[in-house]
């Protein structure tokens, strides 16, 4: 009888070792790789297999006028249209929703777009005028109950930099005709339809889910929504009543990754198809490999340290001009960013279309900063470095910037004490004009050159995004002259000029631009790069 | 027994509102805005402005403190700042993987540390005694964050024997019932997506139980060391009595009582420990959802989940002093 115990328990015990190991055995994880348990659905024809997007986080929501991460506007991309869309790896701009580019009335104060016919939602619903009138609505009518609603979830953070503080009203003036009414010029408005807060999202499903819809999005896109399991993943899916070229995936996966390291890893096990962002020192892990690439090219963003001109100390422009001088950028830019990073001339990085390649800018001359220094009247003061603490995508190496600064400095006999601040807090006590030579950058949202000079040297902005405290009438005038001119080289001209004023006037100190690059496996087809990071998946394919 | 029980759970809303109070001040006084956080780098300062208004934090603390304790008695944990969430939903859909994680590190820690601790009791001076005192010594100096990575890297991308991250693999379609990512998985009825969410356990959970099972098998190894030369086990042997039989019948629970009262106080820093493992391993889970909210200033998830935590231990504390009486008959409560 014992014997005959113990050998069921030893039975049991086998079959149970046996079942946990078939249990624990591993199920394919190739990206696109048919996996059981996942849900059935409908494969559209002509599209297959699954991309997988890594990222650093999650995003905050899906909500596209109530984001506020890059995440979020990669995803919504996906999901949703604007009026207008970038043309690949460009900055213009051409008609998505719209049939054509906006019909301007001669005052320049209204905008009339020309919707296309037969767009569907993913709930079905058409894309009509009153349906785009009612989702703008939605974000800058600040009577609209939806509007209302949504400030209990956080509001709609940027809609007001982009198109609200212009836009009185949008209104249906036909079944597929809808006017967007400036209350002043502004040029920028067409490229700024085409970032996230001017995606527009189902009528039908705002009435129905009001801010919900951060949960439930519905949009016109190639893809539709399938599952958001925050911090997970987020997983859309081919649509198949998409008015245009149906995209070639059948779905894709965002998946989040906090592990900078653990991403390239992932990538190189071919457990994902991208990663953004990642350690640049990790680049040559990846690249130019038998499976796996970086894309990369200069990044729509700057780096930079605000010299703030509302302490006396810093209202001395050769100080500020010596400074300039006294940095290596190509040395920071080779080896504290591992090459990733592009030596800053002014403010505007190549990738803008208001570049100007005339511009010169300070290059690496510490005796000629000595010389500026005793123009300066410098007398040993110590100087006080801000910084953040965390890696942003314009600086990944955090507070380390600081310290090769500090040494530039001491290079050239100025003397500096660094002084490190959380970065909630960092930018809470910039804004307030507590910070002295505050390290920052900026990453555009738009490809216009507005969306650097005038956030950041704009009179108006200042204490907002402008905190140099810089402003001047002339720079100020090129500015408001900028945003009310169509004609883009006039605009281009004007925009040259406000940036060469102000760097001759150096209230930064110009660093870099970083690169923007992606890790990528090879299977992947004709992903494009985009300036924006607003990337499209309509033509991306995997093999 | 019943009395004692009554008693302990009245203790839980005194040490519970101290808790909130504590967190609720704390949260306040540290730098940082809220608005400034959600608002982003880009914002304008009218913005921030209107973002404070709507948040309510342009309100004197006492206004707000009142009104969050009012809420909160109502059993109404608000919205997420970040996220815009009902944070009781995203505090299920978080803590049951966390649960999780916890319950699967503590079973290694324990399958583990406590026939090392007991073995090197019993082998002393002997390479198993040394090897566990050093293993132990190492399990508690080296960072969570650390183990995970050399984990991730030689078993998950060298080896290519586990996962490197996630909770489930990507595209894998898990019904979300009871948010307990094993049970979900079981639920399915499909074995495979069962054991690629065990197999997606395997490395957290290793890396999550390091420390704990470095104390429980320190602790086992004091614990039955002290028992070992007590007067009763002296007479159990006297009686003629097996080494086996002293030392499993007779010793073993006498000495497992303290480690119980470890294994205890490890569940609640199972859950801390869970912050950086789910961080590193991009595990769903609490740690990585409170992680996020504090990085966003998100006061009310935070508060939400400190509370929550806080209870969790307070309970788990009771069950630990109510086990005791298990496992000693002469421990009575009055």
């Amino acid at each position: 009888m014992r014997n005959s115990t113990m050998s069921r328990r030893a039975l049991l015990r086998a079959a149970g070792a046996a079942t946990i190991v078939a249990a624990c055995a591993p199920v394919t994880t190739q990206p696109g790789a048919t996996q059981t348990g996942t849900t059935a659905t409908t494969k559209p024809a002509g599209a297959t297999g699954t991309l997988t997007f890594l990222w650093g986080g999650d995003t905050d929501k899906l909500d596209p006028p109530a984001m506020t991460t890059q995440e979020g506007f990669i995803a919504t991309t996906a999901l949703y249209e604007g009026l207008v869309r970038y043309k690949p790896n460009s900055t213009d701009v051409e008609p998505a929703l719209a049939e054509r580019m906006p019909d301007i009335s001669s005052d320049g104060l209204a905008y009339t777009f020309h919707l296309r016919s037969g767009i569907k939602f993913h709930d079905g619903s058409p894309l009509t005028a009153e349906a785009v009138a009612f989702s703008f609505d939605r974000s800058i009518n600040k009577d609209n109950p939806l509007f209302k609603e949504a400030q209990a979830a956080g509001g709609f953070p940027f809609i007001d930099d982009y198109i609200g503080n212009v836009v009185a009203k949008v209104e249906a003036v036909g079944a597929l005709d809808v006017r967007f009414t400036l209350r002043r010029k502004f040029s920028p408005l067409v490229p700024n339809l085409a970032i996230p807060p001017g995606f527009v999202i189902s009528m039908e499903a705002l009435k129905k889910y009001g801010s919900k819809i951060n949960e439930n999005p519905v949009g016109t896109g190639p893809f539709k929504f399938v599952e958001w399991k925050k911090d997970d993943h987020i997983t859309v899916e081919n649509f198949d009543g998409y008015w245009g070229d149906r995209a070639k995936l059948q779905r894709i996966i965002f998946q989040p990754v906090p592990e900078a390291s653990v991403r390239i890893l992932k990538i190189q096990r071919g457990e994902g198809d991208i990663a953004w962002p990642f350690d640049p020192k990790d680049a040559s892990s990846v690249k130019g490999k038998a499976d796996t690439d970086v894309l990369e090219q200069p990044g729509l963003n700057v780096n930079m340290a605000e010299f703030n001109l509302k302490k006396a100390q810093f209202q001395n422009k050769p100080l500020r001009q010596a400074l300039n001088y006294a940095i290596n950028k190509q040395e920071l830019a080779d080896k504290l960013y591992s090459g990733a990073g592009v030596p800053a001339v002014g403010v505007l990085p190549a990738t803008s279309w208001g570049f100007d390649s005339t511009l010169k800018g300070y290059t690496y001359d510490p005796e000629k900063a000595k010389a500026l220094l005793k123009d300066a009247k410098y007398g040993g003061e110590t100087i006080t470095l801000d910084s953040y603490t965390i890696p942003r995508g314009y600086n990944p190496q955090g507070a380390k910037l600081a310290e090769a600064v500090q040494q530039y400095f001491q290079a050239v006999g100025v003397k500096s004490e660094i002084k490190t601040t959380e970065w909630t807090e960092y930018r809470k006590i910039r804004r307030q004009g507590e910070l002295n030579v505050a390290f920052g950058g900026w990453q555009a949202d738009t490809g216009d050159p507005e969306n650097f000079l005038g956030v950041f040297f704009y009179s108006k902005n200042q204490g907002g995004v402008n905190t140099s405290f810089y402003g001047t009438p002339e720079v100020d005038k090129l500015l408001e002259q900028a945003n009310e001119e169509t004609d883009t080289p006039k605009r281009k001209a004007l925009f040259n000029q406000a940036e060469a004023k102000i760097v001759d006037d150096a209230p930064w100190l110009f660093i870099s631009h970083m690169k923007q690059q992606v890790a990528i496996r090879k299977r992947v087809k004709d992903f494009v790069l985009q300036p924006t990071y607003i990337y499209y998946f309509n033509k991306v394919s995997v093999s | 027994m019943r009395g004692y029980i009554v008693r302990r759970i009245a203790y839980v809303l005194p040490v519970l509102l101290g808790v909130v109070t504590v967190v609720f001040l704390a949260l306040r006084l540290i730098p940082g805005d809220p608005a400034i956080a959600l608002a982003g780098e880009k914002a304008s300062a009218e913005q921030i402005e209107q973002m404070r208004e709507a948040l309510g934090l342009n309100r004197p603390l006492p206004v707000q403190y009142v009104e969050f304790i009012g809420r909160l008695a109502s059993g109404d944990l608000g919205r997420s700042i970040r996220t815009g969430g009902d944070i009781r939903q995203e505090l299920i859909e978080n803590f049951a993987p966390t649960i999780e994680l916890s319950i699967a590190a503590l079973l290694i820690a324990l399958a583990v540390g406590l026939p090392a601790g007991i073995l090197a009791a019993l082998r002393r001076r002997t390479p198993i005694e040394y090897g566990t005192m050093i293993g132990s010594l190492v399990g508690i100096s080296m960072p969570v964050f650390w183990i995970g990575l050399m984990l991730i890297y030689w078993l998950g991308a060298r080896a290519a024997w586990f996962p490197l991250s996630g909770t489930a693999s990507a595209g894998l379609d898990i019904p979300a019932r009871t948010h307990f990512y094993t049970i979900d998985g079981l639920l399915t009825g499909d074995f495979t997506v069962f054991g690629d969410v065990l197999w997606h356990l395997v490395l957290p959970a290793i890396t999550l139980s390091t420390i704990t099972m470095a104390i429980v098998s320190r602790m086992a190894r004091s614990s039955m060391l002290e028992v070992l030369g007590s007067d009763y086990l002296v007479t159990a042997r006297a009686k003629g009595l097996s080494a086996r039989t002293v030392v499993l019948r007779h010793a073993l629970k006498n000495a497992l009582i303290p480690v119980v009262t470890v294994i205890g106080l490890q569940l609640g820093a199972l859950l801390s420990g869970a912050v950086l493992t789910e961080t590193v391993f991009g595990r769903v889970g609490v740690g990585r959802y409170v992680l996020n909210a504090i990085t966003a200033r998100d006061y009310p998830v935070v508060q939400a989940t400190v509370i929550v935590v806080a209870l969790f231990v307070v309970v788990i504390s009771l069950v630990v002093d109510l086990v005791y009486a298990i496992l000693d008959p002469r421990i009575r409560y009055a």
